[in-house]
């Protein structure tokens, strides 16, 4: 099959662009108005009736519906892929009758993408597992529990329903209450469950959110249905198969599939986070949030000094936070992390990623001030009696250092390097204390001997260089 | 004069307001989706069920308009042995409901969150979006002005149903669910 501009076949994706394009979306251009286009639609319109004079009037409204058609079939109920159902017995009535109300039904949606290997594996695990299975028979609306649904997150044409909520990955799993509002709002998100491990734990998960979601929630007398009215009686006084919804019983709770019995009493639930390690639908002042640093490794492990400025960093961050280290490919499931990222820190809470850094820039982001780091010779000399212009350029060499590595952690611009060491060799050189400058190496320096943090740093010249060059600026450098 | 159009201004926006607060629409998309489907040659059969198709997330129902991986584009006028052949063909699974019992479906596909394509106005095809059963109120979109929504009461409503005669069509599918929320319960 072809489409005009060459694709191969028309997806539902492209729908968006596809109307755009033919225009379809336009209203139809205004008609004219004021009196001399009237009279000029009216002499069109007179011209076109002696033109077309001869055709029949039977032809002046489109036949968009055959009506003989509907009418010649009478009542026939024709279920599509089931064949027609009318054999004028009793039970025809019966038989074209509506089916039962699934009003009462719970959702659940899945949001894919169509490159993810962990939506792939969802959509198979729930065709085969009773785990899932017990939550939603996709295909087979009629045995399901609840509503199964499956969107893809890249289809334009659904797009507008998830405007509401943040979707942090694929595959993202949601539960609603059903439409009734016999269990609240059925846009209630009761559960988000972002990622996929395996159905067991998926299952679960979903049913301890519906747990503690049912346990808070008090099932309301059910308001009645839209369309609650009975049906009309049919030929022969027989009553459709769609029938009034029976009054709610507040004790008869629909239990979830995975509960053990349908007949005991709720459980009683105090909502908590179900898995620090997913999203939940929302910050909550009730449950105190899990702070955690996620660190993903790499193959090559860290450095013993960056687990101690991790350490570091979740002290400082918020009171509580815990480190997890994670490998790469068990957090490729939860969090959207690439390879190339790694070694990584992300700084969640409540599962949701509030920040994240390169773990190699860890050093440089929280650089210590060691003794050893502080200019001795100068100090002493000036804490001597000594003081004189080397002494004073000494210091300022340090401390033009100290505030040129911060600026670097902070991914802020600096001097580019080529001009840094220009400066230095000039105060030198103007002070004659290039003896106790070289003595007094800068930070940066030492800092710059380490071959990974090199490559930070030529990054973040890069970056530097892109901000916009000064006219000072050398020529950039291979 | 002018306090009419005052007045009818007035009901018309308390009558929209009272359809976005207190009722769910069957069939949920916003204007400029159901601006994809206006009736560009007599289509308007294709047109009410495509409608249904995006509201229902079936994409084979939804392009029925358009050549697509699922078949080759469906235009002009239809009647029911036609929607029966390319629904086959394209394997949509749907009740093709006609006579006399036409109401009960409706009523069913709107309490159940499904919109219907039905038969609306003199040869002519329309999308059924819900039904107040409070007020016995119908909503209807016209494949001819997508973006705009229909009040009929009772009365006229059925005078525009039997127009065309007792014909809907409902996709067997599970509805759409409502727009998620973070709602805070817990």
């Amino acid at each position: 099959m072809h489409y005009r501009n060459g694709r191969d076949s028309l997806h539902v994706d492209d729908l968006a662009e596809l109307v755009k394009e033919k225009g379809l979306d336009k209203r139809p251009a205004p008609k004219p108005t004021g009196v001399a286009a009237v009279l000029a639609q009216a002499i069109g319109a007179l011209l076109l009736v002696l033109a077309f004079g001869s055709l029949s009037f039977a032809q002046a409204l489109p036949d968009q519906v055959d009506e003989g058609e509907v009418r010649r079939l009478g009542n026939v109920v024709q279920h599509v892929g089931a064949g027609p159902r009318s054999d004028g017995s009793d039970e025809f009535m019966e038989a074209v009758a509506p089916p039962a109300s699934d009003a009462d039904k719970w959702f659940v949606s899945i949001v894919t993408s169509k490159s993810c290997p962990a939506c792939n594996r969802l959509k198979a695990d729930w065709q085969a597992s009773p785990d899932l299975k017990a939550w939603a028979v996709p295909g087979d609306a009629k045995t399901s529990w609840a509503h199964y649904n499956e969107y893809n997150g890249g289809d334009r044409s659904q797009a507008f329903r998830f405007t509401g909520i943040k979707i942090e990955g694929y595959p993202t799993i949601l539960v609603q209450p059903p439409r009734t509002g016999k269990f609240g709002d059925p846009k209630t998100v009761v559960c988000q469950i972002t990622g996929y491990g395996n159905a067991a734990g998926l299952a679960n998960r979903m049913s301890a959110n519906v747990r503690a979601y049912t346990a808070k929630i008090r099932p309301i007398a059910s308001r009645p249905l839209p369309g609650a009215r009975a049906p009309a009686l049919g030929p022969g006084g027989m009553v459709s198969g769609w029938r009034q919804p029976a009054p709610f019983n507040p004790n008869d709770l629909i239990p979830t599939p995975l509960m053990p019995s349908p007949l005991g009493p709720p459980p009683q639930v105090n909502p908590q986070p179900v898995a620090p390690d997913a999203p939940e639908p929302a910050q909550t002042d009730a449950i105190p949030a899990t702070q955690e640093l996620v660190v993903v490794m790499d193959d090559a492990g860290l450095d013993p000094s960056v687990h101690t400025r991790i350490r570091e960093l979740a002290d400082r961050w918020k009171k509580g936070t815990r480190v997890r280290y994670l490998d790469f490919a068990t957090a490729k499931l939860r969090y959207p992390v690439k390879r190339d990222e790694t070694p990584v820190v992300l700084a969640t809470s409540d599962g949701r990623i509030e920040d994240k850094v390169s773990a190699r820039l860890l050093p440089l982001l929280m650089p210590q001030l060691s003794i050893s780091d502080l200019p001795w010779t100068s100090l002493l000399t000036l804490l001597g009696g000594g003081a004189s212009l080397p002494v004073f350029v000494g210091i300022g060499i340090w401390a033009i250092g100290r505030v040129r590595a911060a600026r670097q952690a902070a991914g802020q611009t600096v001097l580019p390097q080529q001009m840094y060491d220009e400066l230095t060799k000039l105060l030198q050189n103007l002070s004659g204390a290039k003896a106790s400058a070289e003595a007094l190496k800068p930070m940066t320096l030492e800092v710059s001997e380490d071959p990974r943090l090199d490559r930070i740093e030529k990054a973040l010249e890069g970056l530097a260089s892109r901000l916009g060059p000064s006219p000072q600026d050398p020529p950039a450098r291979s | 004069m002018k306090h009419a159009l005052l007045a009818l201004l007035l009901a018309v926006s308390c009558a929209s307001s009272a359809f976005g607060q207190a009722l769910q629409p069957a069939l949920d998309l916003p204007d400029d989706i159901r601006a994809w489907f206006r009736n560009p040659d007599g289509s308007c059969v294709q047109c009410s069920i495509g409608m249904c198709g995006v509201d229902q997330n079936v994409p084979a129902a939804a392009l029925l308009l358009w050549d697509s991986e699922y078949g080759k584009k469906v235009r002009g006028g239809s009647g029911p042995s036609r929607v029966s052949a390319y629904c086959d063909a394209r394997a949509i699974r749907a009740f093709n409901v006609t006579g006399s019992n036409t109401w009960d479906w409706m009523r069913w596909a709107c309490a159940t969150g499904r919109g219907a394509a039905i038969g609306a106005g003199r040869m002519h095809f329309q999308t059924l979006v819900a039904h107040d059963p409070s007020t016995n109120t119908w909503y209807v979109c016209n494949n001819n002005s997508p973006t705009r929504i229909d009040r009929y009461d009772e009365k006229s409503f059925r005078q525009l149903h039997l127009a065309s005669g007792q014909w809907v069509v409902i996709l067997d599918y599970p509805p759409h669910p409502a727009r998620p929320e973070y709602v805070r319960w817990w």
